[in-house]
């Protein structure tokens, strides 16, 4: 009996606060969420990319911080939830642990639940999904199994929030001293004097049987744990040096490796706890429900089918119908941007002041990611439920071996789907979804490649150069992109896994077969809004302020004197014909002073910006009374269509003024951007992007559509602006200006780099996030950029040389990527043997349990 | 396979067999991991099937409800004896 006393094991500790502890898919994240309520605070444990969740949990009249720690099957030091746990519960140890245990998997869990009360931790036992085990036709006694551990056990299933009243009950009366922790720990049998000696020299915090255990199992940890204690490195010495002997002696004298006898002593008595509690009521087992399901799910032949069917779900509930769903969000969009147009400071003839420019600027920039933000909610709730109901694990299970292959892992199926592996995903969930893989190597492999894919952003970019050049091979092109984003992203995966991610650390793919359940819909929404508001947090923030650096960097330093002086007089020109032109109309005083002027073209616009988000009669003549209300005089003359002869005069007149400004102010623009510094970076690009055969133009574009994807063709637009008079659309005006000869060759090498492009800013700051590390983002740039123009200047000078158009020479490339896919992922790869020479003989060879 | 040589590895096991293990082969994280999910020496597993490419396995532990996929790589490091072959105790 070893007593656990909770007042004094912790002086230190006076916050106090409850930890949530237990093994993956054990129910743990539903109890949290059932005793915390709505208000969690999600972070990352400095250094590692595992989330922390806490919130507050009201027991009587105290309120308790209670951690979600992740889920570990163990507390040694080989992944990085484990070492989370471990550190969490040694370094700042909580007042009391609470340890969801699955019932029908008990005696895997006590094994954890000994490593605690080893560590002296304080625990109850809550004991989940009984109602499972009893569906199996078992019964579990709860009481004989508190009796058997020493520790309160109670008995919860979460999803109907059952037993939380006990737990919180038992909880309480352990706080208030009225019931104390009497564990019963397994014994170590031979080991057992040993252990005893090692507790004697271990320093007070960290004074307990499981690092005892830990130490004489040469935990790769052992030593940073024991100083960052506050020993001195020569006692630290002196201890491991005292382990080290304890350990090759008990080895020798037993034969068996330390540390599997520890595991094997600890399974032997939870397998004898697990046996007196638990009570068989009908004879047979019974083939659970989820081996059912399998059998139909996971059948060789159906798995593809119903594979290929929830993504095709996927991808219709979040991408389509998400898209439709921003049709009716977009407009609540535009409507905020103009409010901020008439809040802001009135635009001038030519020249807008600074703080309207850059306040509609910043404007565009956050509505241009806040649109995605009804897609991301679906397919943030969809994530949640292919997780929650075990779904996910049975994908991995499916692609595993395709995967693997390439460097990547099973899991990284759902990211790369996310990313758009067909058309129109977005990379900042499926870099958020790589959370899941448990591989840190395939982890960053999938971080890496997944913004290759085609997120909507990219599409209409594909859609211009394919409208324009490649009108009689849409199909074909649209199932390039779809087929080489995917080949080129396993061809990378499989460079870097080889190469610059060699060196990092890989698990082994062992991977429960969670059972199926029925995801909560509470549990689904918390998750898709915690995880949407974690993506405008970050991303909002960060994008507003790159978005002020790149509208200094297209703006400064410029228009030069002359050109100021050049675009004032054709201002000038423009508004004297205005005014020659109604000169003799009866309302020309009303537009005699600049000031008369402005408010009528400010009118005009604003009349404009809504009347394009408005799609019924109704809500045009609702909109024409508002204005009308507010400007009667000069909303008459606005108002398309109506009026007497002078009044259509004017209006008239007006338009041609309107577009002759509009005109003047877009080549402003273009000059402007032409000068400035991302303008001149482009130029001064030139030379490396020529063999590409991009121009400063689609430098400048691919440089500012950084910030966004999306901008990319707005930037295009302006700088392939229309030649006086003329209303061409800007397919055309690309065509025209990037000649027909080399244009499609160009326009396919523009093709093939967006398509590898680096990730748009949104999801780069996700990269920093999921990886932890600048060094990283800033690869996952670079490296792109420089594949991307290598492959592009590839397409566009081979092309060049050997005179082959860009169909031939988009065929070829494919057919050379898919040769080199068929290469590395067929190629006969050898098993290694493993080295038999592990220290340790090790198994007991009897097999009795 | 038969009891004529009853010691296999595990990705040699046909779907639908049972077998016991005999011993891991693997050290470090392997071998902590194949521990960790249960998989211990002496343990009854039976391979439940393969997914669609052959590759990773799955495996019940214990006759339960306890589920575990794991690649051939992997499985490689399982030393088993089949249920047949095993003398009943």
């Amino acid at each position: 009996m070893h007593t656990i006393p909770l007042t004094t094991a912790r002086p230190g500790d006076i916050r106090g606060g409850i930890a949530l502890i237990g093994q993956p898919n054990c129910g743990k994240s539903t109890l949290f969420n059932a005793l915390t309520g709505l208000r969690q605070h999600v972070a990352n444990y400095p250094g590692v990319t595992v989330e922390k969740k806490q919130g507050p949990m009201h027991l009587g009249d105290r309120r308790l911080n209670l951690v979600d720690l992740p889920g570990t099957y163990s507390l040694t030091a080989f992944s990085p939830e484990e070492r989370v746990v471990r550190s969490f519960l040694l370094d700042s140890p909580p007042t009391l642990g609470i340890h969801v245990l699955d019932a029908a998997q008990l005696q895997r869990g006590l094994s954890l639940t000994f490593q605690l009360l080893e560590m002296g931790l304080p625990v109850i036992c809550a004991l989940n999904m009984s109602d499972v085990v009893r569906r199996q036709g078992h019964t579990l006694d709860p009481r004989r199994l508190a009796e058997l551990l020493g520790v309160p056990v109670v008995e919860t299933v979460g999803r109907r929030g059952q037993g939380l009243d006990q737990l919180k009950r038992a909880a309480i009366s352990l706080l208030d001293g009225e019931h104390r922790i009497a564990a019963r720990l397994p014994r170590y049998g031979a080991l057992e004097p040993h252990v005893r000696a090692m507790l004697t020299a271990l320093p007070g915090s960290l004074k307990n049987r499981w690092m005892a255990l830990r130490l004489l199992e040469n935990d790769p940890e052992g030593k940073s744990l024991l100083l960052r204690h506050g020993l001195a490195p020569t006692e630290v010495e002196t201890l491991l040096e005292d382990a080290r002997t304890r350990r090759s002696q008990f080895q020798q004298s037993s034969g068996q490796d330390l540390a599997d006898y520890v595991i094997t002593m600890r399974d032997r008595h939870a397998h004898d706890i697990t046996t007196q509690c638990l009570n068989t009521d009908s004879g047979g087992q019974r083939i659970s429900w989820t081996e059912r399901a399998d059998r139909l799910l996971l059948n060789r032949w159906l798995a593809p089918v119903f594979l290929l069917a929830t993504i095709y779900v996927i991808y219709h509930t979040a991408i389509v119908q998400g898209y439709e769903l921003t049709q009716y969000t977009w407009p609540l969009l535009a409507g905020i941007r103009n409010l901020a147009a008439d809040w802001l400071p009135a635009a001038g003839f030519l020249h807008d002041p600074l703080s309207r420019s850059l306040g509609l600027w910043l404007m565009d920039s956050v509505n241009t990611l806040l649109n995605y933000v009804p897609i991301f909610l679906i397919l943030f709730a969809l994530i949640a439920i292919l997780e929650d109901s075990g779904y996910m694990a049975r994908i991995a299970f499916i692609l595993d071996r395709v995967l693997h292959r390439f460097g990547l892992h099973g899991q990284s199926t759902l990211p790369l789907i996310l990313g758009g592996v067909f058309a129109g995903g977005c990379a900042v969930p499926g870099v958020m979804a790589t959370r899941a893989i448990p591989d840190p190597r395939a982890r960053l492999a999938t971080i890496l490649t997944v913004p290759y894919m085609n997120c909507l952003a990219k599409i209409p970019l594909y859609t211009l150069l394919i409208g324009i050049f490649f009108v009689d091979h849409k199909g074909l092109i649209m199932f390039f992109i779809a087929t080489i984003t995917i080949m080129v992203a396993l061809l990378v995966a499989w460079l870097l896994t080889r190469t610059l991610l060699k060196p990092m650390e890989t698990v082994p793919f062992v991977m429960e077969m969670p059972r199926y359940h029925l995801p909560t819909a509470g549990g689904v929404m918390r998750r898709a809004l915690d995880r949407t508001w974690l993506y405008i947090k970050k991303v909002g923030t960060i994008v507003l302020a790159v978005a002020v650096v790149i509208f200094v960097l297209l703006n400064l330093p410029g228009l030069s004197a002359e050109e100021q002086e050049n675009f004032e007089q054709r201002a000038q020109i423009a508004l004297n014909q205005f005014h020659d032109q109604i000169r003799d109309n009866p309302h020309a005083h009303l537009f005699q002073t600049p000031e008369q002027l402005m408010q009528a073209l400010s009118l005009s616009n604003a009349y404009r910006a809504r009347r394009m988000n408005l799609s019924t009669p109704e809500a045009v003549q609702s909109l024409d009374r508002r204005f009308e209300q507010a400007d009667p005089v000069y909303f008459s003359f606005v108002r398309p269509g109506g009026g007497d002869r002078d009044v259509r005069a004017i209006n008239r007149a007006l338009r041609t003024l309107d577009q002759e400004r509009r005109l003047l102010r877009l080549e402003i623009q273009e000059t402007r951007i032409h000068n400035s510094l991302l303008g001149r970076t482009g130029q001064a690009l030139e030379p490396l992007t020529r063999a590409a055969g991009f121009d400063w133009k689609i430098n400048v574009a691919l440089l500012s559509s950084f910030a966004a994807r999306e901008s990319a063709v707005a930037t295009l637009g302006v700088l392939f602006q229309q030649e006086e008079g003329s209303n061409q659309p800007l397919e055309e005006r690309m065509g025209t200006a990037m000649g027909t000869t080399d244009g499609a060759l160009v326009a396919l090498a523009l093709l093939v780099f967006f398509a590898i492009y680096p990730p748009c800013l949104a999801t780069a700051i996700m990269v920093r996030v999921q990886t932890d590390s600048t060094g990283w983002m800033l690869f996952s740039i670079v490296f792109p950029a420089a594949l991307g123009l290598l492959i592009a200047s590839g397409i566009h000078s081979l092309g060049q040389a050997l005179a082959l158009d860009a169909i031939h020479m988009m065929v070829g490339f494919w057919t050379l990527i898919l040769i080199l896919l068929l290469v590395v992922g067929l190629w006969p790869r050898r098993m290694v043997k493993p080295g038999l020479a592990t220290a340790s003989p090790g198994d007991r060879a009897d097999g009795s349990p | 396979m038969s009891c004529a040589e009853p010691d296999q590895t595990l990705d040699q096991v046909q779907p639908g067999q049972s077998c016991r293990i005999l011993r891991l082969t693997a050290a470090g994280s392997i071998r902590q991991r194949l521990l960790d999910m249960g998989l211990l020496p002496g343990r009854r597993i039976q391979l439940v099937r393969l997914a669609p490419l052959g590759d990773p396995l799955e495996v019940r532990l214990d006759a339960g409800d306890s589920f575990v996929a794991i690649r051939r790589q992997e499985a490689f490091h399982i030393t088993v004896t089949l249920e047949a072959c095993t003398p009943s105790r």
